[in-house]
């Protein structure tokens, strides 16, 4: 089997499943909550495992809210919208469901900033968008379903603008920037000071940690208020109650360890292998095969492409019979049988949009694949995959 | 080649993405016949419950479609379906009925607008995966499989379109059926059993009356024991609730309780513990539109009546005029609203026609 889809699930890395057994079967299971001295040393290694995985972002573990999963996090980070009178959401083109859909329940106006036929956010009209009343803008780190890295720094320096000017005519109302990182991060380096985020969601399932593993890291000193979305036992200084996921947070800190260990020859790899990809796509089926989003401002892993014409619903269960996996947009809009938003965004046309498929890669794949993709793409574009 | 292509008959299957109708592609396809794949799109609209429940449908069948290199498409009969099946559906539980809306779909949706949109396309058949057989001139039989015979929901189709129908898998038994999916790999895809049910689950019925039937409709009230008067707790609306129902009633007591008595225009509801009550039984049944298959008028005479899907045939006489069944022995009370089906008394296994309950003069004895 050739996984093409790293990006809706990575495995789990051999070495985050070691780090994490200790807490499962082994002398480590306590809850890190008690009053016993064992328990205080699982504590530490936690708060030490919060650091870890904060590090992937230059930032400190005790600014994380550990969660159980992106999803959790992107809510928790729009609650930062609400309780404003008459506030507005600004959204790019790009985000999950779990940004947008958050958004929608009592952020206020929430609006969709557009995109440019190369797969960014229109920084004009963002800056055109940033009105007295927008609190939060959220915007991904890369687009989940054509690869390209956003221009964050550009956003949080509108965003920074926009905060220093309403300091100035004594306006209250903050503005926060939310960068939605699930995505990119085994091959992006990132620091979150020159990044300028004010709240950042991490996901452990996407870099080879256990699903079900998430983090918001929230800056301080930024006058973030945060609705906790679950009451409690107070864990994670109150805004995510409930008994820590020792196990689960040791993992995630060991796949952050192992991302960040490998990833320059990750970077090479990926490279290599999508350069090679790209030029046999091109060789095989020529003008037939379209390639989406700016390549120069492109993750390595992300090759989105699109056979015009073509149905890349059967596209995919043809690959599949192949014992190859790929995904079209995003894994929740193709089984919602919507169209792609960020495909729509950047313009594409209904027969590009047809026949779109995501290939997300990772350090398992490897360029000895490449012939068996191109002949198993071969076989698939058969007339009876065409869209009717 | 090509003369062998022209000799070839076309057949569209309706695919439904259940093993049986994916069965039934791989069977015409071994028989020769140029077969196009279409999955019916009836029913798109979200349920609270219930968020594209036609998506994970589709896929499977598309799937099914592409692993056996077969052309596929997906006509849309929301419309026809709204008029044909669901608003029928509304009127019918908002009089109190409890309807069908399988043997209503296959009457005007499977068996009508799909089989007419097929022939007008050129084809010379239609196929589905139902487990019935047609006879050469045009009766609807009963599967090879009893258990599984489907014939019930099909009593309101016309010989018309059987003439020109294939049900491959009608002379298969579930079993060999699954053999073959397993044998062409396709029983990962097709795992579901196909429930003949066209877009919401006995579960969601609910809330799919909730959601478009208007509140006032849906009258709450109290659940009372008809041979003791007293209340045994209360229900959330009296069209959910059938004559003859047991599950599904939050009581006081532990003991099974049936509903004999609900009269549209009280909230009550009437229990009863007395499984012999008059009213949970029947003679006679008064039916309304009824249905020939062969287009003829259902004469008076015996038949074998099925009263359910899967229920037992049984010796019944039919009164043409008054449009009333005269059952040979007592049975258990069907609630107005629902289909009988007919079967010849003197051919074995021949389904004639069906005819749906009357709510005139049925509810009370």
């Amino acid at each position: 089997m050739i996984n093409l889809d790293n990006a809706a699930a990575a495995r789990l890395d051999a070495k985050a499943l070691e780090a994490m057994l200790p807490y499962l079967t082994g002398d480590e299971y306590l809850n890190p909550s008690a009053a016993y001295l064992p328990a205080l040393a699982v504590a530490r290694k936690y708060e030490a495992a919060k650091n870890q995985i904060a590090s992937l972002v230059n930032a400190s573990g005790n600014n994380l809210i550990m969660t159980s999963g992106a999803t959790e996090a992107n809510n928790l980070a729009l609650s930062a919208a609400r309780g404003f009178a008459g506030s507005a959401v600004l959204v790019s083109p790009f985000e999950h469901p779990s940004v947008v859909a958050s958004a929608a329940h009592g952020c206020g106006s929430v609006e969709v900033l557009r995109a440019t036929p190369d797969g960014f956010v229109d920084l004009t009209d963002l800056a055109a968008h940033v009105t007295d009343e927008t609190v939060l803008v959220s915007v991904a780190l890369t687009s989940g379903d054509l690869g390209t890295i956003q221009p964050i720094r550009e956003i949080s320096e509108i965003i920074h603008r926009t905060r220093q000017e309403r300091i100035k005519r004594d306006l209250r109302m903050p503005i926060w920037l939310h960068v939605d990182a699930s995505q990119g991060l085994e091959v992006l380096e990132v620091n979150i000071a020159r990044l300028g985020a004010d709240m950042l969601t991490l996901n452990s399932g996407k870099l080879h940690g256990p699903k079900g593993v998430g983090a918001l890291f929230v800056a301080p000193a930024m006058g973030i208020n945060l609705t906790p979305l679950i009451y409690g036992g107070g864990q994670e200084a109150g805004m995510r109650s409930g008994t820590e996921n020792v196990a689960g947070v040791m993992g995630f800190a060991e796949a952050v360890r192992q991302i960040a260990k490998h990833r320059k020859a990750t970077f090479r790899q990926l490279q290599e292998y999508k350069t090679e990809l790209r030029a046999a796509l091109v060789e095989s089926f020529g003008a037939g095969v379209v390639f989406l989003g700016n390549p120069k401002k492109q993750l390595v892993s992300h090759l989105p492409i699109s056979f015009p014409d073509y149905d890349a619903e059967r596209l995919i269960f043809a690959l599949e019979n192949s014992g190859i996996l790929v995904s079209t947009g995003s894994a929740c809009a193709a089984r919602k049988n919507e169209v792609s938003p960020a495909l729509r965004a950047i313009g594409a046309t209904d027969e590009v949009i047809a026949g779109s498929l995501r290939i997300s890669l990772s350090s398992e794949n490897s360029c000895r694949e490449i012939p068996r993709i191109i002949s198993a793409l071969r076989l698939a574009l058969t007339d009876e995959n065409r869209a009717i | 080649m090509a003369t062998m292509q022209k000799n070839k008959k076309t057949v569209v299957l309706g695919m439904s993405g259940g093993v049986d109708s994916s069965v039934a592609a791989v069977l015409l396809l071994r028989e020769g016949y140029d077969v196009r794949g279409v999955y019916m799109k009836n029913w798109s609209k979200d349920l609270p419950s219930m968020r594209c429940p036609w998506a994970r449908d589709l896929a499977d069948a598309k799937r099914t479609a592409v692993r056996l290199g077969l052309p596929f498409e997906v006509w849309d009969f929301e419309e026809e379906y709204r008029k044909s099946v669901v608003d029928y559906m509304l009127t019918a539980y908002a009089d109190g009925e409890t309807p069908n809306p399988d043997v209503m779909c296959n009457q005007m949706i499977k068996f009508d607008a799909f089989a007419r949109k097929a022939f007008a396309s050129g084809a010379d058949y239609i196929a589905t995966g139902h487990y019935a057989r047609v006879s050469d001139n045009g009766e609807l039989m009963m599967a090879r499989d009893a258990k599984k015979d489907q014939t019930y929901f099909l009593c309101r189709v016309s010989s018309d379109v059987l003439r020109r129908t294939l049900f491959p898998v009608g002379e298969l038994l579930k079993t060999e059926v699954k053999e073959i999916a397993a044998s062409e790999g396709l029983d990962a895809i097709n795992k579901k059993e196909s429930m003949g049910v066209c877009f919401v689950g006995e579960a969601n019925i609910k809330e799919f009356l909730r959601e478009f039937l208007p509140a006032e409709a849906i009258t709450t009230g109290r659940v009372v024991d008809i041979d003791s008067g007293e209340v045994m707790g209360y229900h959330d609306g009296q069209l959910f609730y059938t004559i003859g129902q047991r599950h599904g009633l939050y009581l006081t007591s532990d003991l099974p309780y049936y509903v004999v008595v609900k009269n549209v225009n009280d909230s009550d509801i009437f229990v009863t513990h007395n499984l012999n009550h008059p009213n949970l039984w029947t003679r006679e049944l008064l039916l309304k539109n009824v249905h020939n298959i062969s287009g003829l008028d259902l004469e008076s005479g015996k038949y074998f009546i099925r009263v359910r899907h899967q229920a037992p045939l049984v010796e019944a006489t039919f009164d043409a005029v008054d449009k009333k069944i005269i059952f040979a022995d007592d049975q258990k009370m069907v609630a107005s609203g629902q289909t009988v089906a007919f079967y010849s008394a003197s051919t074995d296994g021949v389904c004639l026609g069906g005819g749906i309950v009357s709510s005139d003069g049925n509810s009370t004895k």
